[in-house]
Order: structure tokens, then sequence, then C-alpha cells
């Protein structure tokens, strides 16, 4: 969907309407958790059921012996049937568990808390999330824009240009060249892991950033770009941009004022369900530049086996995607009175 | 122990400018670096040891009665004494046993079946315990051991072994065969003569361990971030764990020097004497272990000297070359025997390999100095020729012996195809597998990562001179391993599989990974499937069938035979059953004796390899680096 | 995940203009292809794809022409003991990789294993995204409830995630998947690619097939009594060939990707078979690429020709289906 193609005046909702988007809201919010449960259904049967890895065998010692896989299997809690364990998993995310709320249970490799684990990952992945989605949005938007407004000039077809090329490169294969070039031949930029600013210090931490950032950013800021455009040269050719136009506004006004408003409005909505992707962790871009964040630390409990880090992850994830989709939807229902709460 | 490397996840951070200078002749080695000081002048006393290492990835949560990795068994070195213990030191002469714990060598009675040991007075637990260790302390390390819902992972030591011990008992329970008539006295009663039972007394499961701490820890695993000391170093904070709390207060305050993912910090025990301990030196004040995912990170620091030393990580090649091509580097590099055995297995069950003729050929056929190649060159060890490193056998094989020599250890399609000629599988007696349903389309498990999948090529390469058309398939170190030892997936040949010494006698070799006792459906450490009976098969549910007409040989009888046995007449059956496994059984192809590789910065003064955990001697290096214990934390 | 997946996908297909199709009026296939042939960049696309084609085909040729195949093995350059690969030479035009193997001719063979992805995995998903989507979009009601749901769903899965562990999961059995049918190797890429990515597809096809649905000529073949099957593959499909040949196409790009970063973590193609995606893998392993920069550089440089090729392709699909909303 393109979203609305005028500027949105926002309405002002009537009794009946407000009651009608609250049901809305609830209704939405209730597939959340229905999608929640799904998908950690879904988890449960590819990574329990017919395990990558067997957990038991990989941490009871290197020649096990039955009694201790029985013990270790107990210990995880993985000798109770399928079905009584997701219900278990569904219940302590809901009640809590002897970790707290959410109960997320505990990771076979650390034998800690999958709260806790996260909770030292997260500000990783944050990092690299926020850093990049502000790269990318002042980098993308601008160009999109320029583009669309010198259309058909150098300028367009430049900025055309960037965005086809980054929005055609592997993650992998840009993160690679960049360490490759600024890091390794120029010296420029740090190279790769994360520092913490609370113990390395704002300095340190932003110079392992900042080529994460970019590469992770330039595929985001391709994408943003082409969609700025195309929206920014559709909204122009409404009829009341003419209007304004008609009405002498010089065309810068007429274009900040009034085109961007209404063509940025999509990408809002892309915005906010890329983020929220974003937060479950990019698993190249965490691999190419040894990020220990969410990312990598769910690719490597595939390795490892750590089923609950999995399910947590998943969960998490999808719990932020469908979570950004929902508000992005009622923050655009509430904008644009003619999406129905249907 | 336990040898899962994880994927050396990252990439860099190599600050070095990577000048590759002229290729200085190849396959120098480092020299042997047992035990060398790396500067001149006596090794002093202070400072701090400060390593790193990419994840603990520890197999028990820590717990010693659990624990089965490497790494932590090097930790534990520095934090637990044992009835018997080694000098922690590099070299055939690490694997000696002294008393540490006891006041002497036990007596043993002339059946082999009762070994009584007296204990040293004055050595006293680390805090908050703060009071004197009692056999009873060690008495109850075994019955933790004992109890089935503690999961001791190498149990099976024990298990049988000592009378009354089984792994079955539900709880802290007496073990009928441990006497311990008075505080400083304990006896063993054992089931029969075995000859390596004091190398199981010096596991770090049978330290003692007081159970005011452990008996909050009734399940496995969950004591390990409370270790209480007996050693020379205790967890940095242990002081503040208090005893006076309830055990359900008490596991959820962890004594703060450890962090599993992020550090381990060891500090002087304050109740150690060093006086009733003449097998450790004790030089650093304090030991900091920091998580560094980023492997080429922690190299950099070391090369700055923020960093003494590292730690497990094996060093990038592209690391490695700038240590091995400039002399003034070199002497940092220490490479030092891992007591581990890289090998090809084949399964005895499936079609080409259930023709020993097939093995033979493929042990010819083999260009093993190529796959030392992949690894990198000579640096990261030693082509091996048959099943036990040599340390392990003191020497007494060593690779002299080498039943499938070829020149230059490069394969021959020679002496490969003379033996696939007296296959069955060779109907045409071209030299080549020529039985299609035999010969192509064969399974090969590998690992996604270097050095294994830069061997897949050459094997595959080589396996194809003879006929052999394998498919290889690349999974995570635990996904191949776990493919490998599920028997029912019969996989035909595997090239990711090794196995590290748990302690310096081949026992730990032949039973788990030739013993019929070893098979079990899953976790099943014998690949190859020797000694495997239809009775086994039916007993344990293995899901495989013996082809018609094939007797698979085992080499049970020869196991029981050394293992009753000790010392020199021991060391020469042992020999024996190498040779036999090489010869007669044929289920691997044995390529390299894997070397340990740690890089350490000048400011570490004394450079000592500890023999039995495979690592950095902590309780035998020395640093000189002014840090102070109080800048840690 | 994002990194790979998510924003192609959600901002190329979703970003549709399918209402115009309408608006074409009599021959819109015609149109549409007069269109596209006009556009220089994707007609330059077109023939790197086609030379990319016939790379790929006659790969075994050019490993014939320069003396030796994608797996043979040659010797390693020695530093103070350790074996590295060789650069660039008149021999090896690409250098060699950590197991002397001729970079050139694997990054040739790799176009095969990309080109498979391509059009193998991608037609997959497009299949089985038409059916769905022409089910859902034409019945309506539960049936409509239930396939739309299963896509959102599917789009809010950690995609990467997910196709790494069932990878791990059909290799680590002795048969692989679905009965023996998913090989570990680049089948099984391909089946798990397709699994993953027809519900882009589908979403599009669905909201095609919904403003199709009330115009007049499917009224008149309902009034005429035209089985339900007649009129979705009869006469709603060849309406929708032109979108349905232009989403498939800009997904195609997106899958390539996904099919090297499955093997750039080791969980695709085994190391036998060249795959760019591989290649770049074994570059990182003990930071080769710092020294053997061509490890990295060559594979990359035709991963991202082909990518592009697809995109300008796709790009230029999509302007001719939808003029207004094109870059021109």
């Amino acid at each position: 969907m393109r979203g609305p193609p005028q500027a949105a005046p926002a309405p002002v909702p009537s009794g009946s309407d407000d009651w009608d988007m609250w049901r809305y809201v609830a209704r939405r919010l209730l597939w959340v958790v229905f999608v929640l449960l799904v998908i950690s259904a879904i988890t449960y049967v590819i990574f329990f059921i017919m395990p990558p890895v067997n957990p038991v065998v990989l941490f009871a010692g290197k020649s096990p012996t039955p009694t201790i896989l029985a013990t270790v299997s107990h210990q995880f809690g993985l000798d109770k049937p399928v079905w009584e364990q997701y219900l278990l998993f569904v219940k302590h995310v809901f009640l809590g568990d002897q970790y707290g709320w959410p109960g997320l249970g505990f990771s076979f490799q650390y034998r800690e808390s999958i709260r806790s684990l996260m909770a030292a990952r997260l500000p990783v992945t944050a990092s690299l999330a926020l850093g990049a989605a502000l790269v990318w949005l002042v980098i993308g938007i601008p160009i999109g824009v320029a583009s669309a407004i010198k259309r058909r000039t150098l300028v367009d077809r430049l900025a055309m240009g960037f965005a086809l090329f980054f929005v055609s490169a592997p993650v992998f294969w840009l993160g690679l060249m960049f360490l490759w070039i600024f890091w390794f031949r120029l010296g420029w930029a740090a190279g790769t892991g994360y520092y913490g600013f609370t113990t390395n210090g704002f300095g340190t931490w932003l110079n392992h950033m900042v080529m994460p950032w970019v590469v992770l950013a330039l595929l985001y800021a391709a994408f943003y770009a082409r969609m700025a455009r195309g929206n920014l040269i559709e909204t122009m050719g409404e009829d009341y941009i003419r209007t304004a136009r008609a009405k002498g506004l010089s065309e810068r006004r007429v274009i900040f004022r009034h085109g961007l408003r209404s063509s940025l409005t999509p990408i809002v909505t892309m915005f906010g369900m890329d983020l929220g992707g974003l937060m479950g962790g990019a698993i190249i871009t965490e691999t190419v530049f040894n990020l220990q964040g969410i990312g990598q630390w769910a690719y490597q409990s595939v390795g490892t086996g750590d089923i609950p880090a999995i399910l947590a992850v998943t969960l998490v994830t999808s719990f932020a995607i469908t979570f950004a989709n929902l508000v992005v939807d009622i923050v655009y229902a509430y904008l644009d009175p003619r999406v129905r709460y249907s | 122990m336990i040898g899962l490397k994880r994927k050396t996840a990252g990439l860099l951070g190599m600050g070095l400018a990577l000048a590759l200078v002229a290729a200085a002749c190849g396959g120098t080695s480092p020299g042997p670096s047992a035990s060398s000081p790396t500067a001149s002048g006596q090794p002093t006393r202070g400072g701090v040891l400060r390593t790193a290492i990419s994840s603990f990835g520890f197999t028990g949560g820590f717990d010693p009665t659990d624990e089965y990795l490497g790494l932590a068994w090097d930790f534990y070195g520095a934090m637990l004494r044992n009835l018997v213990s080694y000098k922690h030191i590099g070299g055939a002469a690490g694997n000696a046993l002294y008393p540490d714990l006891a006041t002497s060598m036990p007596e043993i009675s002339p059946d082999g079946l009762t070994y009584t040991f007296h204990l040293k007075s004055g050595i006293k637990f680390g805090p908050p315990v703060n009071r004197e260790i009692t056999s009873q302390d060690i008495a109850y390390a075994f019955e933790r051991i004992n109890d089935k819902n503690a999961g001791a992972e190498y149990g099976f030591y024990y298990d049988g072994v000592i009378k009354g011990m089984t792994g079955q008992v539900n709880g802290i329970k007496p073990v009928s065969g441990i006497e311990t008539p008075d505080a400083t006295t304990i006896i063993f009663h054992l089931t029969q003569p075995t000859g390596d039972f004091l190398y199981r007394l010096a596991m770090p499961a049978t330290a003692p361990i007081p159970v005011e701490v452990a008996k909050c820890f009734p399940t496995g695993g969950g004591y390990g971030r409370f270790v209480i000391s007996s050693g020379p170093y205790m967890i940095q904070g242990s002081q503040d764990l208090s005893l006076s709390q309830s055990c359900s207060q008490m596991v959820k305050n962890p004594i703060s020097g450890f962090d599993p993912t992020k550090q381990l910090i060891l500090v002087r025990n304050p109740n150690y004497a060093q006086s009733t301990d003449n097998l450790r030196s004790n030089y650093v004040n304090a030991i900091d272990i920091q998580v560094d995912a980023n492997v080429s990170d922690i190299f950099n620091k070391v090369a700055a000297g923020t960093l003494d030393s590292s730690l497990a990580d094996p060093p990038p090649t592209t690391t490695l070359t700038q240590y091995l091509t400039n002399p003034s580097k070199k002497p940092y590099l220490h490479s030092d025997s891992g007591d581990r055995t890289w090998y090809i297995t084949m399964n005895l069950l499936t079609p080409p390999f259930d023709d020993v003729h097939v093995r033979e050929a493929v042990n010819f056929i083999i260009d093993k100095a190529a796959l030392q190649q992949a690894w990198g060159g000579p640096v990261f060890g030693q082509i091996a020729t048959h099943i036990m490193p040599p340390i392990m056998l003191n020497n007494a094989l060593t690779s002299s012996y080498d039943p499938y020599k070829t020149p230059g250890e490069t394969g021959s399609l020679a002496l490969a195809q003379a033996q696939m000629k007296l296959s069955k599988y060779d109907p045409k007696h071209d030299g080549k597998c020529d039985i299609a349903s035999a010969c192509t389309n064969i399974v090969m498990i590998n690992r996604n990562y270097a050095p294994w999948s830069t061997m897949e090529p050459i094997v595959v390469q080589d396996l194809a001179k003879i006929g052999i058309q394998v498919v290889p398939r690349e999974l995570e170190t635990g996904a191949a391993y776990q493919t490998i030892d599920t028997t029912k997936n019969n996989i035909p040949i595997a090239l990711n599989a090794g196995w590290g010494k748990d302690y310096a006698d081949p026992f730990t070799f032949a039973q788990p990974l030739f013993g019929s006792a070893a098979l079990i459906p899953v976790g099943n450490t014998n690949y190859s499937m020797v000694g495997v009976t239809s009775a086994i098969i039916k007993k344990q549910g293995l899901g495989v069938t013996i082809p018609k007409g094939l007797s698979v040989p085992s080499v049970d009888s020869l196991i029981n035979q050394c293992e009753g046995q000790a010392g020199a007449t021991r060391q020469q059956c042992w020999v024996n059953f190498d040779e036999y496994v090489m010869t007669k059984v044929v289920p691997w192809v044995p390529y390299l004796w894997a070397t340990n590789l740690t890089i350490t910065a000048p400011s570490l003064t004394k450079w000592v390899f500890d023999q039995f955990s495979g690592y950095i001697s902590l309780t035998q290096v020395a640093v000189n680096n002014n840090i102070s214990v109080s800048s840690l934390g | 995940m994002a990194t790979v997946q998510a924003p192609s996908p959600s901002a190329g297909p979703a970003d549709t203009g399918v209402t115009q199709v309408a608006v074409v009026g009599r021959s819109p296939w015609n149109l549409f292809w007069s269109r596209f042939v006009r556009d220089r960049a994707a007609l330059a696309g077109a023939v790197l794809i086609g030379e990319l084609i016939v790379l790929a085909i006659v790969a075994p040729l050019v490993a014939k022409m320069v003396g030796h195949g994608p797996n043979e093995l040659f010797p390693l350059s020695v530093h103070g003991g350790i074996y590295l690969p060789t650069g660039p030479s008149s021999h090896f035009w690409f250098g060699g990789d950590q197991n002397g193997r001729d970079v050139f001719v694997r990054t040739i063979y790799g176009a095969r294993t990309s080109l498979v992805v391509a059009f193998v995995a991608t037609g997959f998903a497009m299949i089985i995204g038409v059916v769905l989507g022409t089910i859902a979009g034409y019945f309506g009601g539960w049936i409509d409830t239930i396939i739309s749901r299963v896509i959102d769903i599917v789009l809010s899965l950690p995609l990467l995630l997910f196709a790494i562990g069932l990878a791990t999961v059909c290799s680590t059995t002795a048969t692989g998947c679905l009965g023996g049918l998913l090989q570990p190797g680049l089948s099984l890429v391909s089946g798990i690619i397709a699994l993953f990515t027809w519900p882009y597809i589908g979403r599009i096809v669905r909201g095609q097939v919904l403003s199709l649905r009330e115009r007049e000529f499917i009224q008149a073949a309902h009034a005429m009594g035209a089985s339900d099957a007649r009129i979705m593959f009869g006469e709603l499909l060849p309406n929708l060939v032109a979108p349905i040949v232009v989403y498939t196409t800009l997904i195609i790009p997106s899958n390539i990707i996904f099919e090297a970063s499955l093997s750039f973590l080791g969980v695709g193609i085994p190391q036998t078979t060249p795959s760019w995606g591989r290649m770049l893998s074994d570059a990182t392993a003990n930071n080769l690429f710092t020294y053997a920069w061509w490890m990295m550089l060559f594979p990359g440089v035709f991963l991202l020709l082909t990518t592009l090729a697809f995109n300008l392709v796709g790009d230029g699909l999509r302007d001719a289906l939808d003029p207004r909303g094109s870059r021109r």
C-alpha cells in the first residue's frame, strides 16, 4: 500500500469513531498475541521436535552414558511431552517464571536466565539498529527528495545509480569491502567488535560502530531514497499541489510544506517495521563486524542447540515486527479517516 | 576433554599491518617451548596475568562435578587441589602424578583393589568456608558424582570401578566403597584392578567440595558460579558469599568475580599455605580472564601488550605468519602438544568401508601432508601415523611407527590400489572401487569452516582416485558431531572428528572410541562401530544392521587386558593395542596430532604449558606488568 | 535478518501501483513490452543476464580453455611455514583460494549456483504464491482470511534464523528432508528459499485478483456458468501475467542474496560446489581476505553484477507496467 496521496488532515474522531478505534486496537492486539503463539509453536516444531542440534547430547559431555543423557534431559525439561513443554513455555511467558516476567527460561549453554543474557546483548543490537536507522534516514531521504526535485537531471541519475548499486550489493560483501578498504588499507576506521560506551568511552564505541552503521544503513538508505523519490513525484502530481502552486506559493514552500509531508507518511510505516525487524538483530552485519548482538546470539544458539535462546529471539523479533505493524496501522488509521476500522 | 571449539565467528581487529615479509623457507617450526623463559632473569612474584577467550563454552556450567571442558580444567588447576595432582608443566613430565592433598602416594593393597590415602593437615577451604578440608569433603565429591541428578559427565571413570558407585543413585548417599575412618584418612575399594585409577583421582570432579555451599545445588551445573577454592586461587569476591542465607537466596547471588558470559577473575586464596604445596609456584597475584568474542582483537591486544597471553583460541594463520617470519617475534609463539588426534573415521558397517582392504586403501591414498597444509602448516601439528599422540605413550610409540607410510606422507596411488585390488569392491582388479551401489554417492560429514572445509576438496579428490565418490555435507561443529554420533544415521565416513585425552592414559582414547560399551543410539563416540554385535544392536536399539557375512572386529578384550595392568607392562600393552587397531581394525585415517598454539606478550616473563589441561599453566607462569589486583573487577 | 531480506520485498513489491493495469486498455501486454524495450538501462540488465546465462552454460568450456576445473588443487604459497593462497597471475587471473583452486574458474561456475537459485527457487515461490494468492483473492471469505494470515505470519518470522535452522535439520539425518526430496545442498537451499519467499508473490497476486474480481469480464464469465477453476486460471491469470513477471523478477535478486547469505554462514552449499557466497565465506576464514583480497573481490563483484542486472530488469519491467510511478 502506498498510503494516502494527500496531506492528511487529522480527523476529529466522533464518539462512535473513537469506540470503533478502540475495538479495532483491541482486536489487533489479540491478533499480535495469536501470531506470537503461532510463531512460537512453529519454533517449537522446528527446534524442539526435530532439533538441528540436540542440546542434551551437547551438554552431557563428550562420551555420555544413557544415565547422564536422561539427567540432562530432565534438567532441561526436555523429558516432558512436547505439548506439555510448549504449554509450560506459554504459561511462563504470560505469568513469568523463577527469573521474573516474561518468563523466557534459562540458557542451556550459560545456565543463566535468558532475560539477563538478552539484556546483555540488547545494547549491542540497539546501538546497531538505532544508529543505522539514523544514518539511513539522513542519507536516504534527502537523496530521494533531491532526486525527485531535480528529476531527469544528472543529480537524479547519480542518486538513482547510488540507490540501485546499494540495493543490489550484498551486505556481507559490502562489509568485507569496507573493512578491507577503510580499516585494513587506509586505517581510517577501527576494526570489528563491540565496545560498550560505558566501559570503553564514547569515542571508542563510536569508532567501532561507524562502519557497521554505514554498511547496514546503505541498503536501507537505497530503498528509502527510491521510495521517497517515487512518492514525492507522485504527490507532486496531485491536484492539491497544483492548487497550491496556482495560489502562487513558492516551489520550495509547495514541496516542503505540502509535498513532503504526505509523501513521507508511507516511509514512516516502513521505518517502523524495519526498525522492529532489526531489533531482532541483523545476523549478517553482526557476524561480519563481530558484534555480539541478538542476531548473532540466536545464530550461535542454533549451533549449540540452545533452544530457549532461539525461542526467545524469535519471539522478541516477531513481537517487534507485529507490534510495529500494529502501531503503524493505528497511527495510519488515526491520520487517515478513509481507513476503516474494519 | 571436550574440544568443541566453535567457529571463531568473527573477523579481525588486527591493528597490525600484515606485512608479509618475503617468505622464509617453509617448515621451520618454533622451538619446543614446554617451559622456557621468554625473557632473561628470574620470574618475579606479583602482577596480574591478563588473558582473554572468545567464549568459555563450558559443558557443565563450570561445576567441577560435571564440567568436561579442558579449558575449565586449566582454571581448576589453580583453584582446586586433589589427593594427587600434576605439577602443571609441559611435556611428558607434566603427566607425572605427585601427592597434593595427600601426604604421600597411596598404600595400594597387593591385589590392587584398595587405595589408602592420608591427608595433610592445615589445608583449608577458601572463604567463606574457611575450615579445614577433611576426608569427608572428598567423599562428598564422589557422592555427588554418584548422584544421578548431578549429571557428572565423566562419572563413568568411577561407576563400576569404585564399589557402590553406579551413577544411578538418587540424591547424596554414602558410597559403600569409600571409607573415611577419620578426618585425615580416606580408603577406596575397587571392584577390579584399575591401572590408571590415580589419574582418575587427579580429575577436578574428585577435588573436595564443601557441603555447606554445594548442598544448595543438587542438580548439575549450578555450583559452577559458587566454586569454593581449595587451592592457591579463588574466584574474586568469594569472601562476600554469605553462608547464613537460605539456599533459595544463595542461588540468586553468585560470586561476583565470575560471569560465564563476561569474565573469570581469580585472586589469591588467603587460606592457602604455600608450605603445604610443592607442585605449584603461584607467581601471579591474580588471573584476569575476559571473554572477548573477537579473536583477532585478542591477538591484537597480546601484540600491543595489553594482554599477557592468549588462552585457548588458535591464532588466525594471517597472524601466525607474522610471528613465524619475524625472528624477534618468534619466541612469543608457543606450540605445545595438545594430546589430540584428528582423524577421518570410517564406518565398519557401511559399504565400501565394511571391507578392511578398502579402509587400508583409504589410509594409503590420503595426502596427509596436504591436510596438514590445509590447517596452515606444521606449526599446527605433527602428521599422525597412528592413534595415540606420542606423549600419551611416553614416547614409546612415535611417528616412526607408520604402518601406512607413503613418500612425504603425500599418499600413494600404487599402494592404495594394491590394497583396493584385494577388496571385494574391485571385481575388475583395476585398483578402483567398481561397484557403483557401494562406491558412489557416499555421504561424508564435515564441519562448515576452516580448516575442515579446506581439507574437504583434498579428501574428495584423493578418494576419487580409488573410485570412491563421496558427497560432502557441511555442518556446524555440534550438528556435525550429532549427525555421526546418532547410530541410526549410519554415516559411512566423516571428516569432522577429533579426540583429546582426558588424562595421560590411552584408556581415555581406547574405551570411548573403540569399546563396545560406548555404543549407544545417540551420543555414541565409537563412530566406526568397532565391536558391534547383533546383541548390542538389539539391546541398545542402535537401529543399524550388520551386513551379511561380515564379522566386525572387537577390541574389548584388549582394552580390558591393558586396563588391568600397571606400569611398564601397561604401557607396552597400549602400544600393542594401538598397532592392532591400526593394522587389524583400521577404523580411521589419523592425520594430525594437533598442537595448542599460544601467543604471549613480553610482559609474560615465564612461559609454562600445562600438559594436563592443554593450556597455559596458570600456577607456573610469571608476569612483569605491575598491574595491581585492586584494578580488577 | 532484515539485513538480507526484509527491506527489499517490503519496499519493492509492496510498492505497487497495481490499479494501473486497468488504465492500460486494449492490449496491455504489447504496451508493456514496447515500453520495456525503450528502457535502455533495463535492456542493459537483460543483456547482462543473458551473458551470465551463457557464461554459466559454457563454464566447462572456460575450464577447458584455462586447462583446469573448479575443484582442481594447486600448490599454495608458503610464508614462514604457513600455507596461504597465491595471488592473481597470468595463469590464475583471479588468483587462487585456500586450496589452491582457481578463483576465476570457480567464479564462473558460481554463476550456475546463483542462476539455479534465481530461476528454480524463485520459480517455485512464484507457483506457490500465484496459486495461493489467486485462491485467496478469488474466493475471499475464510479462505482468504486463512491464506492472508499465513502470509502475515510467514512474513513476521525471522527468516534467516529459520532458514538456518531448517537447513541444519535437513542435513543432520542421513536422508535429508521430505523423504529425501530435499537433499542437503542446492535443492535444500532452493526449497527453503521458496518456502520463505512465496508470500511476497502471494500477497501481490491476491491484491490484483481482488481488484479484477469485480470487473465485467469476470462477472460475465460467472454469468455464463464458467467453473471457478476456469475463471481463476483461464480468465484471471492471463491478465496477471505482467505483474507476476514484474514482481517475480524483483524477488530474484533478493533470493540470490538469500542463497549467498546462507552459504556465507556455512549452511548453504558445500565447499566443493562453487558458490559466490561460500567463496566469500572462505575469504573470511583466518582473516584471509586481508591478505588474499582477490578471494573477496571477484566473487563479490560477480554477485553484485548479477543482482544489479536483475534489479535493472525488474525496475524496467515495473516501470513498463506502471509508467506513472516511474523513474523517468
